[in-house]
């Protein structure tokens, strides 16, 4: 099949091999690595296909990108903007980084034509389905047994207008929970996950969510127990609701807690069950002293005092044994775009990396002197990401206007740059002027008798916006490491010297013009609490 | 922050930068992020200007001159020869053509002018502001039906209805002390209203209120010295020479007074020759000068009174000035 | 959503009814004579409520403007990038009733030659290099204000949870209580003409809520409750700051200054308060008064008397 990964995808449309994309509710133009070489790739598709709350740099990357070369108007890539609802909008759910599964529900009409991102899919599938009966080819045989059958039929609670053709988010939520094909039943957990058939699972890890009785947990909003700071009843974390994983590591291996302050469960020799605040991970009537028969598989295979489910012996792995190209131990590598050659090992970078090819793409040499400074990004905590919708947003574009690049003020006087003027940052892949914010926050430290220091800059800046500016992610180089293929934006070699207002300008864009239907006050809000003036129109208030 | 100063003629930006004040001055440029040094919002003045711009510097003018010109025709025409008591009805024509000005300029002053009725919803002892426009209401009131009265009298006497005349004349007397009570409220609010304040500069200067009082009768004396040679000519105008040289006195000694108070502001919003200059005209141009012009003659007396309305301009300029951001 | 209990047409008539003594009229007409003398007695005091703002666990994200912003409904007065650490508001303003300062503090010399620590009891014993400080900062809501004092309108009051309220159909921007304020707060619209500034969200804590600001700040950095609870937090956590390595903690405005009161609103702050653009002593303008008014008097009976005796 190949590597599909995404750099290597963006890499091959760049070569025309790619037919079209699909991007839901992402902005390859700004969050790519070398992003240049993404708006190259997307100006080489056929079709594109975005859809997100605004226009985004990807969907106009046709016509309003002002780094593109002349060629930019032969540009034949057909474009198609498809308008979503904002999370308030629709039902679904967000899980996070603490496996915390949320649902939201639909509170709000979505304006004009906005439909949400299940709303879409769910009608291109359909779509694809007509395709495929129609086409009878074989390779289409999958979509044509695809079950597609989703279609909401109850009124929404809320009283809001009910939209044509709107996904059942509750039928989809069964399905990705796992459902007992012959009964309907929802499944409890991967543990009752079959291989014959009998089960159905979109996602074996969410598996559980959906409870015995058909209701979902997501849903649930009981939560604050004064008893504990972890409380189960608030919504749904996978596996098996777990709030701290592993949490068999707060009791001994006789199942006594280690700690009284910080007991998570514990075993109750009288009841013969674990106990606690937590929710096991293992089957609750597992003794402590259980051990495992020779030739027991599963859970059954693992003791009474092997906390990590997850390994096969149910033990701590100090490194990994196998699977993985990379370890045992990890080791200091420097990045591939380096200002300093790798003191401590012969091997300067990560064995491994997967560097694209490309003539876009080129990577200094570690230690170059033409790029003698490191330079990371971030992000600001006023913007979101790739800041497509924060930067519509006039009162966070007020806390955070414009581009900026912090750097040292040892550097800024080596570079003869005052604090707010411009400056220069050149890496292999691009030129960019931005302002520099000196500050010592980020510092400037002495390798092998050389001066180097560290730049920084943040990456939620685009050319669409109420604000515009130049893709940070032009100067990041495409390259992943081996195992995770994870893009390596954060570290990399640069020059910096002053720059100049005028190159600034050239490459400034035109800001979008905010909508006179955003520009309303919300709905209700009291007229105390509008006091500048009562402009607003009061047909409004009454809603 | 507001935009750049308005590109069209501003006299007072046109003064303040012949007085050495640049409002493009740009603070240190730091570090602001040296342990010890000043943080960024050290170097900038903590409190809001309240954006007094051109017309208030004026409306102080004219609220002085108005209530200046009211105190000193009653007390020329109380104490003084027979002469000023036929001045009186001008004066005090004059005083209320200028206090309606002023009232004109007060309202503009207001960031929602048509709501200048609600200054009179209340009267609040504590707001300098709220007893200055209840003086102001009180003595414009009177002073109107006085000098109404006033003309009706004269233009009664005329007719040949002496006995009305005298009626009329004696009911405007009440009115007119009453308005000259008003005035004396007049007179003492304006300073305190710029010096209790956090304002910076001003708020320093407590001798602005007994200054904005010498300099309102000063002023006051200069307009009714106009009048008095137009009119009468120097019988009248004699007398009020002696009275211009202690209010020139009073004048520049509580200016001297404020200059202690105010020397440090000073020097940092305006420039040592901004400075200079407006001590020579409030001091020589001000104060010496029309002390000697007042001495040759009716059109020396004149030239004296005009160069002291004009200081006056100046030096509300300066002091309002003190106040602005820096 | 309708507040429950208001028609929300307008909020200040509902206070009419409610508290004739202020407001006996319809706004924007003449009282009649008897409450020209009348200054404002304290309402009928619910509680006295107060902000307490530790800014040794601000994080400085600017929730708290962007909640105020979003919950008045004020329009964006400028994008326009400072330069000044990530504070690209400026200042206090009539469209920015709240404003997070930030103060970088390190030293002059970035020492990059210095040896790095050598062992963990080194790592762990090291100070950081520098700091940086973050404010949060909006109107004091002063127990004794100068801008309540000096208000010619009577539109500024104090509301019954004690804190100090610009009603903006009263106010005919004058511009004394800009003038007035030591801390630079109010500010006179120049879009409306009105003098405003962050309004204790008056009508939140009518309907049982706390200010937009208090919860949306994701730290418990902004806390506001009754003011005595208050305290009592504000100075366990200096307590708590002295005896753990951080001396140069104090409190701003919990207690009286010298020359004047305290403020509803006060501070924990991590250096002195000119750092953070406070006025180290702020000092009520009102003192003065008094001795102005004489001293003017005195001149012009002085001066009366001197003209009268020429003649």
């Amino acid at each position: 099949m190949g590597d599909e990964s995404f750099t290597i995808t963006i890499d091959r449309a760049a070569h025309g091999e790619v037919d079209g994309l699909l991007v839901f509710g992402q902005n390859i133009a700004v969050t790519n690595p070398n992003t240049g070489l993404s708006r190259e790739a997307i100006r080489k598709l056929e079709w594109l296909v975005v859809c997100d709350l605004f226009e985004t740099e990807t969907a106009s990357a046709w016509y309003a990108d002002p780094t593109a070369p002349d060629s930019i108007k032969d540009c034949q890539t057909e474009v198609f903007l498809l308008p979503s609802a904002t999370s308030l909008e629709c039902d679904g759910s967000v899980t996070n980084t603490e496996r915390l599964m949320q649902w939201h529900e639909r509170a709000k009409k979505s304006p004009g034509n906005c439909r949400s991102a299940g709303w879409w899919i769910y009608q291109l599938g359909k779509k694809f389905k007509e395709f495929a009966a129609a086409s009878g080819l074989e390779r289409d045989a999958g979509l044509r047994a695809l079950t597609w059958d989703y279609d909401l039929v109850s009124q929404n609670e809320a009283g809001l207008p009910p939209v044509a053709g709107d996904v059942d988010m509750d039928k989809v939520a069964l399905e990705m929970n796992g459902f007992h094909v012959a009964t309907g039943k929802p499944c409890s957990g991967s543990a009752n996950l079959a291989d014959d058939g009998s089960t159905a699972c979109g996602c074996r890890l969410l598996s559980g969510f959906i409870a015995d009785n058909g209701e979902n947990r997501m849903k649930n909003l009981q939560g604050g127990v004064v008893e504990h700071a972890l409380d189960p009843r608030y919504r749904y974390a996978w596996p098996m609701n777990s709030r701290i994983l592993y949490n068999r590591c707060s009791a001994d291996p006789e199942g006594r807690p280690w700690s009284e302050k910080k007991k998570l469960v514990w075993w109750d020799g009288i009841e013969e069950i674990w106990k606690g605040f937590d929710i096991p991970q293992f089957d609750r009537k597992k003794s402590p002293d259980y051990r495992p028969q020779p030739g027991a598989t599963g859970d059954a295979a693992l003791g009474g005092a092997d906390p990590f489910t997850v390994h096969s012996d149910g033990k701590a792995w100090i490194f990994v044994p196998y699977g993985l190209n990379d370890g045992p131990f990890p080791v200091h590598y420097e990045p591939v775009e380096s200002p300093c050659k790798n003191l401590l090992f012969s091997r300067q970078h990560t064995p491994g990396v997967i560097i694209i090819e490309d003539p876009k793409n080129p990577i200094a040499p570690s230690g170059s002197a033409e790029y003698p400074t490191a330079m990371t990004t971030y992000h600001m905590v006023e913007h979101w990401l790739s800041g497509s919708m924060t930067r519509h947003i006039p009162w966070l574009c007020a806390l955070q206007p414009e581009s900026f690049l912090e750097i040292s003020p040892e550097m800024a006087k080596a570079c003869g740059i005052a604090p707010g003027a411009w400056v220069s940052v050149k890496s292999a892949r691009a030129n960019l002027q931005m302002r520099a914010l000196v500050t010592p926050r980020l510092r400037t430290g002495k390798i092998m008798d050389r001066n180097i220091g560290i730049v920084g800059s943040f990456v939620n800046s685009g050319y669409k916006g109420v604000v515009c500016d130049p893709v940070t992610n032009d100067l990041s180089p495409a390259l992943m490491s081996p195992e995770g293929l994870i893009p390596a934006s954060k570290g990399f070699a640069v020059h910096i010297s002053a720059g100049s207002a005028a190159r600034a300008e050239k490459f400034r864009c035109k800001a979008v013009k905010y909508p006179e239907a955003m520009q309303k006050a919300v709905p209700a809000t009291p007229w105390a609490a509008q006091p500048e003036g009562r402009s607003y129109a009061r047909e409004e208030e009454n809603q | 922050m507001r935009s750049s100063d308005a590109k069209k003629f501003d006299p007072q930006n046109a003064l303040h930068k012949a007085m050495g004040y640049s409002p493009d001055k740009k603070a240190p440029a730091g570090p602001f992020w040296v342990e010890g040094e000043k943080s960024p919002y050290q170097v900038h003045d903590i409190t809001h200007f309240p954006d007094w711009r051109n017309i208030i510097v004026w409306d102080a003018y004219f609220n002085n001159m108005t209530a200046g010109l009211m105190i000193i025709s009653v007390i020329c025409w109380a104490f003084g020869p027979v002469v000023f008591s036929r001045l009186m009805p001008f004066a005090l024509t004059l005083a209320l053509i200028l206090v309606c000005v002023d009232f004109v300029l007060l309202i503009c002053d207001l960031g929602d002018s048509w709501r200048f009725s609600h200054s009179m919803r209340v009267l609040h002892f504590t707001s300098p502001l709220s007893v200055g426009v209840w003086g102001l209401a009180c003595y414009a009131t009177c002073l109107g039906i006085a000098v109404v009265l006033y003309w009706l009298g004269i233009a009664s006497n005329s007719a040949g209805m002496h006995g009305l005349s005298r009626l009329l004349v004696l009911v405007a007397r009440p009115f007119t002390v009453l308005s000259f009570i008003g005035a004396v409220v007049v007179i003492c609010y304006k300073g305190v209203v710029f010096s209790c304040t956090s304002q910076p500069g001003v708020k320093k200067a407590r001798w602005l209120s007994p200054f904005m009082v010498a300099d309102a009768l000063l002023l006051g004396l200069a307009s009714y010295t106009i009048l008095a040679v137009f009119i009468f000519g120097m019988r009248a105008g004699m007398w009020l020479i002696l009275p211009l040289y202690i209010l020139l006195v009073a004048r520049c000694v509580s200016f001297g007074l404020i200059w202690l108070d105010v020397r440090a502001r000073a020097r940092k919003i305006y420039s040592k020759a901004g400075n200079t200059i407006t001590m020579l005209v409030v001091l020589a141009f001000g104060g010496a000068v029309p002390a000697i012009c007042a001495l040759p003659g009716a059109w020396g007396l004149l030239l004296a009174a005009l160069l002291v309305l004009l200081c006056g301009i100046w030096e509300r300029y300066w002091l309002i000035g003190l106040a602005r951001h820096c | 959503m309708k507040c429950n209990s208001h028609d929300p047409k307008n909020i200040f008539d509902l206070q009419n009814r409610e508290y004739p003594e202020d407001n006996p009229e319809p706004n924007g007409k003449m009282d009649p004579l008897y409450a020209l003398f009348e200054r404002y007695p304290a309402r009928e005091a619910v509680q006295e409520m107060a902000f307490f703002t530790d800014t040794s666990i601000c994080i400085g994200c600017k929730s708290c403007e962007v909640a105020c912003k979003q919950w008045n409904q004020l329009p964006v007065q400028e994008i326009r990038w400072s330069g000044n650490s990530y504070d690209n508001t400026y200042n206090l303003s009539a469209l920015n009733w709240r404003h997070v300062k930030f103060v970088e503090r390190f030293p002059a010399q970035n020492e990059i030659d210095k040896p790095g620590p050598r062992t963990v009891l080194e790592i762990l014993a090291e100070r950081p290099e520098g700091r940086w400080l973050f404010l949060s900062d909006q109107c004091k809501h002063c127990r004794q204000a100068p801008c309540h004092e000096a208000c010619p309108t009577g539109a500024i009051m104090r509301n019954e949870y004690g804190g100090i309220y610009y009603q903006t159909d009263i106010c005919m921007g004058c511009n004394m209580c800009v003038a007035a304020c030591p801390f630079g707060v109010p500010e006179v619209s120049p879009k409306s003409g009105h003098s405003m500034k962050c309004m204790h969200c008056y009508d939140r804590l009518r309907d049982g809520l706390t200010p937009a600001c208090q919860l949306a700040c994701p730290t418990g950095a902004i806390d506001f409750g009754p003011r005595e609870e208050m305290l009592a937090k504000a100075r366990a956590r200096l307590a708590w700051l002295l005896d753990n390595g951080h001396p140069e903690a104090r409190l701003y405005g919990a207690t009286e200054f010298e020359a004047y009161s305290g403020l509803n609103s006060f501070y924990l702050l991590m250096d002195s308060p000119d750092v953070y653009g406070l006025p180290n002593e702020p000092v009520r303008p009102l003192v003065h008064m008094a001795g102005d008014y004489l001293r003017g008097i005195a001149v012009l009976v002085l001066c009366g008397c001197a003209i009268a005796a020429c003649f």
